[in-house]
């Protein structure tokens, strides 16, 4: 079976005199699974920040409306 | 790549035959000993990121006030795709950085581009704020409790190339809290028009001088060509 390959990530390491060098390899799994999780935990932060403000300014109608609507979507 | 300056010239044994023993040429070598020499003093004093400037047509010295291209991931050979870039460790000489960068990414949909300072992954030490203008309306959005800041948009590289987008670091070698300016367009679609403009402020709050730069994107996607980020430093 062969081996998963994770991205390539880059960045500079330096070398035996002190030179930084370019270095480009691909993820440890560790390295890939805490990169999947921080970076797919920020594009879901991101994306919610709008909607936590909308409902930040909603009224008590509205928002007694969008949580029948939640429950709704939940039952199904 | 640095090359080290000679302190001083001194051509005390000359060995190509009688002729060039005799007192002329002596005094010629002597002559370009002294004026090498001379060459070689006025060279020296530079600090790292100055360069030479002319004062009139016989004066030379150094001086601060231009702005260099300290790196770009394009000259720099990085293959793409690639999952992160980091920055090598940037000179500390000058007063402010300035970082230009186009992003397309691996995905189907555009997604956004964050940036870590020093590699500093804690999600209580970047704070910003985006305003968006779109087609039809603004929006604006808070970026707080990330473990990096939001600096821009990629696209897929498939769909419309990239975005661009650059920032301002002011003071990014002092000891201190650094706040950062810039701004992003991006055209997602040209069926239905979609694209956004957006300026955003972003703050790291750690009291220390901003050495390295990593850039990864939201959604776990890799940078794809034609990325290209480039950083310059402001005299």
């Amino acid at each position: 079976m062969p081996e998963t390959e994770y991205p390539n990530i880059a960045y500079y390491e330096a070398d035996e005199h002190g030179v930084e060098q370019l270095v480009q390899r691909p993820m440890t799994a560790a390295e890939y699974h805490e990169h999947q999780k921080i970076a797919k935990a920020e594009a879901q932060k991101v994306r919610l920040h709008p909607l936590i403000e909308q409902v930040q300014a909603m009224t008590p109608d509205e928002r007694a409306e969008l949580k029948s609507i939640l429950d709704t979507e939940e039952d199904r | 790549m640095s090359n080290p300056l000679p302190s001083d010239l001194a051509l005390t044994v000359i060995q190509d035959g009688a002729e060039i023993l005799s007192s002329d040429h002596r005094n010629n070598y002597a002559a370009i000993q002294n004026d090498v020499n001379q060459l070689i003093a006025a060279l020296s004093g530079g600090t790292a990121g100055q360069f030479l400037q002319a004062y009139d047509s016989s004066d030379i010295g150094w001086v601060s006030g231009v702005s260099v291209k300290l790196w770009d991931s394009v000259e720099a050979g990085i293959t793409l795709p690639v999952a992160s870039i980091t920055t090598p460790t940037l000179s500390q000489s000058f007063k402010h950085l300035r970082v230009v960068f186009q992003a397309a990414n691996t995905a189907t949909a555009s997604e956004y581009v964050y940036m870590r300072v020093n590699g500093d992954s804690s999600a209580t030490t970047y704070f910003g704020v985006h305003l968006a203008g779109l087609i039809g309306g603004t929006a604006t959005y808070a970026d707080t409790g990330n473990s990096g800041m939001l600096v821009g948009q990629s696209l897929p590289s498939s769909d419309l190339g990239a975005t661009v987008q650059e920032f301002i670091i002011p003071d990014y070698a002092a000891a201190h809290r650094h706040s950062i300016v810039g701004h992003s367009f991006d055209l997602e679609n040209t069926s239905s028009g979609a694209m956004a403009y957006v300026a955003f402020g972003q703050a790291y709050v750690q009291a220390t001088a901003i050495s390295t730069l990593t850039f990864f994107l939201a959604g776990g996607y890799s940078f794809a060509a034609p990325t290209r980020i480039t950083v310059y430093g402001l005299a």
